[in-house]
């Protein structure tokens, strides 16, 4: 039988022996303080009788009682002061931390969906539907329940929580901050919020006190009476150096005692919102989300610390061990689903405007400062969007780095027109030939002989009247310039793919084992082979795990990607450091190292290549960012540019860009 | 002396067993009441379920003049669920009219299931707007539902529990409340289990 009272009655009970050790906590700091006082005080005294014998001795009790007294009713008073201050209501924290009230008229079809998440959940927790708030500015994952009475209560979620979570995981986040509201936590915490204010508001005094004693010390000396000035900011700023650590020293006492309950009390929601929804996999598949995603729970405000035990998951990072007040991500994820395998999920950050910030400062990079042309980046990256679980909806975001990002990953109108000029340039034989399958399939034979720089003769295995056929394509197709035997190759396998399933010629096979045993000892050689691999289907690489969620994982071998790519783009080594560094800045990365292309060898671009496969998709998007300013830096697409850029690709199983060479990446240049 | 000993006594044990019928009596109401409450909540729930439907049927007719049969199912069930949930609310305790009622409900399940698997095949009923906003209305409606279901009978198996535990057992007939409360069961919607398989290759 699940009914509340009783619930928050035992949830009182158990906290009566927090309180009493927060009552230590301050009766400790009360004394240590009145001490600090006294010894300040006294030692005042007997300087003056030093100076003056005739200054009267003072007993110390008669400084200490009164010094209690005052300290007791200080602490009191401005506990009891933000405690009255929090019991206006939830609402006050809410609008603290940033957030903005929900209200069903305006809220987008995202947001609508967390109002309905809430309300099942205050039915099947059988209470009252709180307000809900969400914290715009919040790109991580987090929650918060707030207000002293459960009437009052309300619900805090960042817009990563609305954004990044599927239904089930935002109904384990809201049970979990509901369980809060349930077993009277959050009296608890603002009671507790409230008594640390008044220890911390000692150490708030001390500071002032060291203010003001700074400020006389710094008056002009002409405004300076005589020496009872110095004498009283001496007098300040010891009380202030002797008070300032004593208010430090109760907080963290009391922080200490509050954070070992915390993380019980998190255990407790957590198996709570397994009862509310009955379904363990959404509250874990949550807490899966936060450890996948690189801003992961943190939630960016002055207010965060003082707030910190109200939220879902951890909101800053600094706390760690014994001042925590979260357990560990990973073992909340173990109690509640014990066969966990260590992966976190990865949500599309794309999806949401999270790396606006890097989006817009990459542009205005390239552009100098012009981020609102639409045409500034070419369209190559394409990042699959397969991984996108949910999408906020764009109008939501006025923003105007919105409108360039997508322009990024959009085919703009001047590539299409590049291709288009270049399609119209082939003769028209071509097209008829690409209309059959046998027509495709020896188009591709040719092609792969031709760009793989194979003799026709080093393959005896295919039968004289086939290699007749192709021996007649390879001749046109070697006179052709790079940009049309690719574009021949992108029409070639779009066709493959459209008949994928349908009738292929004899020629198949041939390709197939051909590409099964071709020799990769040229860059060149490896970058068309995995295309062709990508484009036929042929033993297609498993996906990796995703193992690597932080770029400094991949650090290694994106850095070799990039810089072999800078070097293809680039007529000079100074172009290609110049390339890197711009690309570099889309990593994030505290020392990126330039490699010389004689460095790079196959070899360990391949075990480059390997790792960054296990790369999850956040960083995957970075990397294409990257890749994508490395190919804007110099405007033009080299051949080997192309090349490397689109076999990287298909050796990494990503979506691969339809990138030509010789095409421009700003208009006119 | 004896005497006097025996009869206070009798009235100590009168007393008591007086005390005991009357907390019983009042824990038994207040939980009667908490499962009624419970109940009420999923009758709200379920008439705006009820509403919705006709909602959501209208909206999807001009893109599905195909699925005629599919449409008309589903309103069928709905106007017999809703008739089926009017008796029920009249006496939450009838056991008959209760299991007539949640037939009517399952065969609405599986109407709407149907719907939703044919709806699949629009893909411009889905870009649809005030298509996505009744299918996330009725998607939270029926989470309420299943949740208030789940809160009810929580409620009802701490009544059941509290009725048939001793000596609640022994006085809850002399009380009024003869007979343990039924939980409401809906069975799984057999249309979505047993819907075909779509294949994803292409």
């Amino acid at each position: 039988m699940r009914n509340f009272y009783e619930h928050q009655n035992r949830a009182l009970a158990k906290s009566a022996k927090l309180y009493l050790l927060l009552a230590v906590a301050i009766l400790g700091t009360v004394i240590v303080t009145s001490l600090a006082v006294t010894y300040t005080v006294c030692l005042l005294a007997y300087c003056m009788q030093v100076w003056n014998p005739g200054f009267p001795t003072i007993p110390w009790i008669f400084v200490f009682l009164p010094c209690c007294f005052v300290t007791g009713v200080f602490v009191g008073v401005s506990s009891w002061w933000k405690i009255r201050q929090l019991k206006a209501g939830g609402k006050i924290l809410a609008i603290d931390l940033g957030g903005e009230l929900l209200e069903r008229k305006t809220a987008s079809r995202e947001e609508l969906r967390a109002l309905n998440v809430v309300e099942e959940m205050a039915i099947a927790a059988g209470i009252p539907v709180p307000a809900v708030y969400v914290l715009r500015q919040q790109s991580s994952i987090n929650a918060f329940a707030a207000g002293l009475e459960v009437e009052d209560a309300v619900i805090g979620l960042t817009r990563g929580c609305v954004v990044h979570l599927n239904r089930e995981q935002l109904q384990g986040v809201v049970a979990h901050e509901f369980s809060h509201v349930f077993n009277g936590d959050m009296r608890i915490n603002l009671r507790i919020v409230g008594i640390l204010h008044g220890v911390l508001s000692i150490t708030m005094l001390a500071e002032r006190l060291l203010m003001a004693a700074y400020e006389i010390w710094t008056m002009p000396s002409t405004r300076r009476d005589n020496g009872e000035d110095v004498g009283a900011a001496v007098i300040l700023a010891l009380l202030g150096v002797l008070l300032w650590p004593i208010g430090l020293v109760g907080m963290a006492f009391g922080l200490l005692v509050m954070s070992a309950t915390s993380r019980q009390r998190e255990f407790l929601a957590d198996a709570y919102a397994v009862q509310f929804t009955r379904n363990p996999e959404g509250i874990a598949g949550a807490l899966k989300v936060i450890a996948g995603l690189e801003s992961g729970s943190r939630v960016r405000s002055s207010k965060t610390l003082e707030a910190s035990h109200f939220f879902f998951a951890s909101g800053c990072r600094m706390m760690a061990g014994l001042l925590a007040t979260h357990p560990p991500l990973e073992e909340r994820i173990r109690r509640l689903e014990p066969s966990w395998d260590g992966v976190p999920l990865f949500v599309d950050v794309g999806a949401d405007a999270v790396y606006q910030g890097a989006y817009g400062h990459s542009l205005s990079l390239l552009t100098g400062g012009a981020a609102s042309d639409q045409r500034t980046l070419a369209a190559p990256v394409l990042p699959s969007s397969t991984e996108s679980q949910h999408t906020f909806d764009s109008e939501e975001h006025n923003d105007p780095a919105d409108s360039t990002r997508e322009s990024i990953f959009q085919t703009s109108d001047w590539t299409q027109r590049y291709q288009m000029q270049l399609q119209d340039e082939l003769p028209g034989v071509w097209h008829e030939l690409l209309q059959e399958p046998e027509g495709v399939d020896a188009v591709l034979t040719a092609l792969w002989f031709v760009q793989t720089d194979t003799p026709l003769e080093s393959h005896a295995s295919l039968p004289d009247p086939l290699a007749n056929i192709v021996e007649g394509l390879m001749e046109p197709l070697t006179q052709f310039e790079e940009a049309h035997r690719t574009l021949l190759f992108d029409m070639a396998s779009q066709n493959v793919a459209e008949r994928r399933r349908m009738e292929t010629s004899g020629m198949r096979p041939f390709l197939t084992s051909a590409l099964r045993h071709a020799p990769e000892d040229t860059l060149k050689r490896w970058t068309w082979n995995h295309q062709f691999r990508r484009a036929l289907q042929i033993d297609p690489p498993d996906n990796p795990r995703a193992a690597y969620a932080k770029v400094a994982q991949v650090e290694g071998a994106a850095e070799i990607v990039l810089s072999r790519l800078c070097h293809a783009g680039s007529s000079n080594a100074a172009m290609a450091q110049f390339a890197f560094q711009r690309a570099v800045v889309h990593l994030e990365l505290p020392q990126p190292d330039f490699w010389e292309p004689d460095e790079i060898d196959l070899e360990r671009l391949e075990v480059a290549v390997d790792e960054l496969r296990k790369a999850a998709p956040p960083i995957r998007q970075r990397l294409m960012l990257a890749i994508g300013c490395c190919i804007a830096a110099d405007q033009g697409v080299t051949t080997e540019e192309a090349e490397l850029v689109r076999g990287l690709c298909a050796a990494l199983g990503w979506a691969m860009p339809r990138l030509l060479p010789g095409q421009s990446v700003a208009p006119g240049a | 002396m004896i005497p006097a000993l025996i009869a206070t006594g009798i009235v100590v044990l009168l007393l008591i067993s007086a005390m005991v019928t009357i907390s019983t009596y009042n824990q038994l109401v207040a939980l009667k009441n908490l499962c009624d409450n419970g109940f009420a909540q999923i009758d709200v729930q379920l008439r705006r379920r009820y509403d919705l439907i006709p909602n959501l049927v209208e909206c999807v007719k001009g893109y599905m003049s195909h699925e005629r049969q599919t449409l008309e199912n589903v309103i069928s069930a709905r106007n017999q669920a809703q008739a089926g949930l009017a008796q029920v609310a009249k006496d939450p305790g009838n056991a008959a009219s209760l299991q007539q009622w949640m037939g009517a409900e399952s065969s609405l399940g599986n109407a709407l299931g149907r719907l939703n698997f044919v709806m699949e095949a629009y893909p411009e009923l889905k870009a649809n707007e005030n298509v996505a906003m009744l299918t996330e209305e009725l998607t939270s409606t029926e989470n309420k539902v299943a949740f208030a279901r789940q809160a009810y009978n929580d409620w009802v198996m701490g009544f059941n529990t509290y009725r048939e535990s001793f000596p609640t057992v022994m006085l809850a007939p002399m009380l009024g409340y003869p007979d343990s409360r039924l939980m409401v069961e809906i069975e799984d919607q057999v249309a979505i289990q047993q819907a075909p398989v779509v294949s994803l290759a292409s």
